[in-house]
């Protein structure tokens, strides 16, 4: 494949559908992660025997989908998928399996970050009166902004890794398209481009990272 | 805190909204799944002809591996795939209970093996290792070719298709003169096994061949004879779709002379037209 062929037929399309995909992805997924670890942080202190529980439960879930072999997952969910309407096998339907990997992932990236939140910045807070909600929103989750920020930066640069197995349930990423087109097709040529294509992505999402960071340290 | 929530649940909340206005378009859309060889190129050029002689939307689904496009179509993800033979179809249908139909017969595929290291079947040492498809209907096709050379001597006993197992490879060979150690591998890495220090054949489609550089006739050192066409490649649909309009049009614009004159001038004497 010569580079004008790859940069006016398949980049366009492969590039955006990646973003979309990891960007979907992202969203939700620091969403419903900075919940997740938020609830696990706080639970994790408390001395109330349910809540405990309820740490150790969530605690579990959260190990049990990280401990999955992603190329796996994407099969175990796809009646899921299709259960909430989408086709499975398809750019849409690619975004659960790769949410719900993301999710625990980024769960425990939040709940590391909170930990590393000085004790006595939280005990000040709750002496000043803080109710436990105002302490998690208030003082650590912005205490904890840019260990949050390195961590999502983190996350994305996975989550363009993982997106590469996408070809398996036939949605596109620039990394099915280097395995589609570049290994099993043994064009070199169109698996350094599209190889190439996600360093440059990688670097771009690495440089606005630590642009951020610096930003709210 | 609160700003950058709702900041994200209003962008979740868009992006869904968007992407539901992007599917509610009023043209049908017609998914087809395929391999990037040779089904892709083929497509891609019907694909305008297509959608302008019928005004449905064709979208070309390419998947990596053999195993998922069937299940896509069975679950009715897809409407059609390009890129098996009636053997493989039969062995899925039979595996997981399935109905699909061939809707048209497409083209041969010249499946044969190569070699890095000799260029006549005779050159091959005692105790040599040979890398053939892993999946069942593949594996019997290549184990063919190994019989009719005379290598090997095959007996499948009362074994069906769809029951063979690369696992237990070795329990279908009976002779095996010269100690050729047989090795089933995933089909798209049979090629690249050429380079490893003890394959000496590879037995895989002209098409994955030719990319990785086999195309010389030197390299090619048996070859497939299939003169009833059983492992041509087929459209294969679902067996209640094979009187739809849509299909109807499809297999019209993929069986054209235009088409197969496409086909012979880009993939040469690797790919076939044959329509049965």
């Amino acid at each position: 494949m010569s580079l004008k062929t790859y940069i006016t037929e398949y980049l366009g399309k492969y590039l955006l559908t990646t973003l979309e995909m990891v960007g979907i992805t992202l969203l939700i997924g620091a969403v419903i992660g900075t919940i997740l670890g938020s609830l696990l942080y706080i639970t994790r202190k408390s001395k109330k025997k349910w809540v405990q529980v309820l740490y150790k439960v969530l605690d579990f879930i959260v190990g049990l989908i990280r401990s999955f072999p992603f190329y796996i997952l994407i099969f175990v969910l796809l009646p899921f998928t299709r259960l909430l309407g989408l086709r499975a096998m398809s750019n849409e339907g690619f975004i659960v399996p790769l949410t719900i990997a993301a999710i625990p992932f980024i769960g425990k990236i939040i709940e590391g970050s909170l930990i590393e939140v000085n004790e006595g910045v939280v005990e000040a807070a709750t002496s000043l009166g803080l109710s436990p909600w105002q302490i998690i929103t208030r003082v650590v989750l912005r205490e904890a902004l840019p260990s949050i920020v390195s961590g999502i930066t983190l996350s994305l640069i996975t989550l363009i890794g993982y997106s590469a197995m996408s070809g398996a349930v036939g949605a596109d990423s620039l990394g099915s398209f280097a395995y589609n087109f570049g290994m099993i097709s043994y064009d070199t040529a169109a698996m350094l481009y599209a190889v190439g294509t996600i360093v440059i992505l990688v670097v771009l999402v690495q440089t606005i990272g630590n642009f951020i960071y610096k930003l709210v340290k | 805190m609160k700003k950058y929530v709702t900041f994200a649940l209003s962008a979740i909340s868009l992006l869904s909204i968007s992407g539901l206005a992007s599917c509610s378009g009023s043209k049908k859309t017609i998914y087809v799944g395929t391999m990037s060889q040779p089904g892709e190129p083929i497509l891609k050029h019907i694909e305008k002809e297509y959608e302008d002689k019928t005004g449905y939307n064709l979208e070309i689904q390419l998947f990596t591996d053999f195993a998922t496009p069937n299940n896509a179509l069975a679950q009715g993800e897809i409407q059609a795939n390009l890129f098996q033979h009636k053997p493989f179809l039969d062995t899925y249908n039979e595996n997981n209970k399935t109905d699909l139909a061939s809707a048209a017969i497409m083209y041969d595929c010249a499946y044969g093996g190569y070699s890095k290291k000799i260029s006549n079947l005779s050159d091959l040492p005692e105790g040599a290792k040979i890398t053939i498809a892993n999946d069942g209907s593949n594996m019997k096709r290549c184990l063919d070719i190994l019989d009719a050379e005379g290598l090997i001597k095959v007996d499948y006993g009362t074994t069906a298709t769809a029951d063979l197992n690369p696992d237990t490879v070795n329990s279908y060979i009976v002779e095996n003169s010269k100690n050729l150690v047989i090795s089933p591998i995933a089909t798209n890495l049979i090629a690249a096994s050429l380079d490893e220090k003890d394959v000496y054949i590879g037995i895989v489609n002209a098409t994955f061949a030719i990319n990785a550089g086999l195309g010389s006739s030197s390299n090619l050192v048996c070859q497939e004879q299939d003169p009833t066409h059983k492992n041509a490649n087929i459209l294969a649909c679902k067996t209640e779709d094979l009187k739809e309009d849509w299909l109807t049009a499809l297999v019209e614009v993929l069986t054209s002379k235009e088409t197969d004159a496409f086909i012979t001038s880009t993939f040469g004497s690797t790919i076939t037209p044959y329509h049965g």
